[in-house]
């Protein structure tokens, strides 16, 4: 399946839709166990997974380089466990985007190993 | 200039307004579908057994407090949720707003004297300058701001920045009330299609979306 064209294009207006609503608030950060336990470093805040993962699938039209696939590969696994814990109060559904995030990195041969 | 702002502009960015939201009431829903029900499959579980696998309305109830902004952030919650409330009624029940409207169309809405108006705006001016403080020196909302977060932040701050400047006739007051509302009149037409959308999507996200944190548990609608 290419995703860039079955799934990018399925969901392109509610992911773009979810980048125009996200505010910038910061009210997240603190719902993030990761967050709190990585010393509040702001790389753990579930809007900033969620801007630099599918934001930046989004914004390049899921045409990604290597460094910049590998970035968002570490932020949907290394940097997110998909608790779904996120606290949004404008309700938009972290997890899910993070999720089609990890989509785009498995149909592009890059997961996580646990080696 | 004052006449064609004033009038024709003015309309003009109303209707856009409420078109715009119109419109995105009708996105909403055109890409949110209603949750069916889970099929149950096989007899069914007994109430005691249900009451031993899922956790108690007290446990669900203050998991949802403590995951909630009012718990994490307090003080930064309530001060926004001032701030929104205020950059909402302080136009709608400004004097000089309502002088115009009974020009226009002889009805005259309720509201409040001159002073309420000016300290409720300078109440807005300070907490956008919080704001602002917070975008550029506090890290966590550092990471995330971009270049369109500043000027969203112009887009809302100007037209009441010039409303105060020309109540107090800082500066020539023609041109600042022009300025003014043109400012005004950007921030109304940028509502629904920018950042700002927030507006809207606030109340569907939270009383239609079915989530944890959506509002008296209305929610039965889902974006997949």
């Amino acid at each position: 399946m290419d995703w860039n064209r079955e799934v990018l294009k399925k969901y392109k207006s509610k992911i773009k839709l979810a980048m125009s609503v996200c505010a910038r608030c910061g009210m997240c950060a603190q719902s993030c166990f990761l967050y709190m336990a990585k010393d509040k470093d702001p790389e753990y805040m579930p809007s900033y997974k969620m801007i630099n993962s599918i934001g930046l699938i989004y914004k390049k039209k899921g045409r990604l380089n290597k460094e910049e696939l590998e970035k968002v590969r570490e932020i949907a696994w290394e940097k997110c466990v998909l608790c779904t814990r996120c606290y949004c109060s404008l309700g938009i559904d972290i997890p899910w985007l993070i999720s089609l995030a990890r989509d785009y990195c498995r149909l592009n041969g890059v997961f996580k190993t646990y080696d | 200039m004052y006449e064609l702002v004033r009038g024709p502009l003015a309309l003009v960015s109303f209707i856009i307004f409420f078109l715009g939201i119109i419109y995105q009431v009708v996105y909403f829903f055109k890409n949110t579908t209603k949750q069916e029900p889970a099929k149950i499959y096989g007899p069914l579980p007994s109430k005691k057994e249900i009451s031993s696998l899922y956790p108690s309305e007290d446990i669900k109830r203050l998991a949802r407090w403590e995951g909630s902004a009012w718990s994490m952030e307090p003080v930064f919650t309530i001060l926004t949720s001032i701030f929104h409330i205020l950059v909402i009624i302080t136009p709608i029940f400004l004097l000089a707003h309502n002088i115009l409207i009974q020009e226009s169309w002889g009805i005259f809405p309720p509201s409040f004297s001159e002073r309420v108006s000016d300290i409720l705006t300078i109440t807005i001016l300070a907490f956008g300058v919080y704001f602002l403080y917070r975008r550029l020196f506090v890290s966590k909302i550092k990471a995330i701001t971009s270049g369109g977060d500043f000027f969203m932040f112009l887009i809302v701050f100007i037209p009441y920045l010039t409303g105060f400047l020309a109540y107090h006739q800082i500066f020539p007051y023609k041109t600042m009330i022009i300025i003014h509302m043109i400012s005004g009149e950007i921030m109304l037409i940028c509502i629904p299609f920018s950042k700002l959308k927030h507006m809207i999507f606030f109340f569907l996200n939270r009383f239609f979306i079915k989530s944890e944190y959506s509002f008296f548990k209305t929610g039965n609608r889902v974006w997949t």
